[in-house]
């Protein structure tokens, strides 16, 4: 058998990519916001999902050019705190969809019922200007 | 089609072209699930690579600084992510070297079963080499820069890597 054959071979047990991973990388297209100043992530108390620790909250950091987000994961319940502070609607977003609520005049918020998995936060503040997270699981 | 350069794709889409997202999708969603499988992740666990690795990608797309680089980005995005869900479920462990064992029944091949003989020697090799493989036979053609960045190999040994993979699955199957 010569290198030809064996590749055909490969190239037949080989199944093709599942369709519902397809349809994984095309949904992600729906997030893109081509606008907003990205803030990433800059310190993460612990990879490990709150329930596993014992229900101790889990502190992050997200820093962007001129911008500071703050969040604590207590449960299900994301604690946050937008830097410089400003009035802005928040934005909840997650694969299962969007919620939003909005931040009180020193930029705090609380986000209850976070679904499990991949979330990130939008800020939309009164000036047109936006600033999303980076994914982060929760 | 007309071939479209991933550098033209990553620059379309940025513009919120969707076709070049879905062009983007197609040549790289191979690579990042042979990623995620190196790892030796399967099921839920591949998803989850696959599905935060797109969007990663799609964070960063407004500012990516290569766009013709978006494929070996999206490797060492897939790879670390790989790593992050092997922590996130408590059992990381030190990945051991891609060079195949030759343990085990060798399987004795007649043309017609060709593809299936594969498929079960395929299944005996570790799965860095059985990534190699799969990478290697990817449609459209990844680059050695791709291929070498996906499983973290220096680019100078992925021809022979290649080469020796193929021989073990050439004695797995019990032909010279």
């Amino acid at each position: 058998m010569n290198d030809d054959e064996l590749i055909e071979g490969l190239r037949r047990a080989f199944p093709p990519v599942p369709d519902h991973l397809v349809g994984l990388g095309l949904a992600a297209f729906d997030w893109l916001a081509p606008d907003a100043t990205l803030a990433t992530l800059a310190y993460d108390a612990g990879e490990t999902p709150a329930g596993v620790r014992g229900g101790e909250p889990r502190s992050l950091t997200f820093a962007g050019p001129g911008v500071h987000v703050e969040i604590e994961i207590c449960g299900r319940e994301i604690v946050g705190q937008l830097t410089p502070p400003a009035d802005a609607e928040v934005i909840l977003r997650s694969p299962h969809g969007e919620r939003g609520t909005r931040t009180d005049v020193s930029g705090a918020f609380i986000l209850p019922e976070v679904p499990a998995g991949l979330v990130s936060l939008l800020f939309r503040p009164a000036d047109g200007t936006s600033v999303v997270t980076s994914w982060i699981h929760v | 089609m007309e071939w479209n350069e991933t550098g033209d794709l990553v620059r379309k889409a940025r513009a919120g072209d969707p076709a070049a997202w879905r062009e983007l999708v197609d040549r790289y969603s191979r690579l990042l699930c042979a990623i995620a499988r190196s790892y030796g992740l399967s099921g839920a666990d591949v998803d989850d690579v696959v599905q935060t690795t797109w969007l990663r990608l799609v964070e960063r797309l407004p500012r990516l600084r290569d766009p013709a680089r978006a494929g070996a980005w999206l490797a060492v995005t897939a790879r670390r992510e790989s790593l992050a869900t092997l922590r996130r479920r408590g059992r990381e462990r030190p990945l051991t070297g891609h060079a195949p064992s030759v343990t085990g029944p060798h399987h004795v091949v007649f043309g017609r079963d060709l593809a299936g003989s594969v498929t079960a020697a395929l299944d005996a090799v570790p799965p860095r080499c059985r990534a190699l493989l799969e990478l290697s036979i990817a449609s459209p053609r990844l680059s050695y820069v791709e291929i070498s960045t996906a499983l973290g190999v220096p680019l100078g040994s992925v021809g022979p890597t290649r080469a020796r993979c193929l021989t073990h699955l050439r004695r797995r199957l019990g032909v010279t």
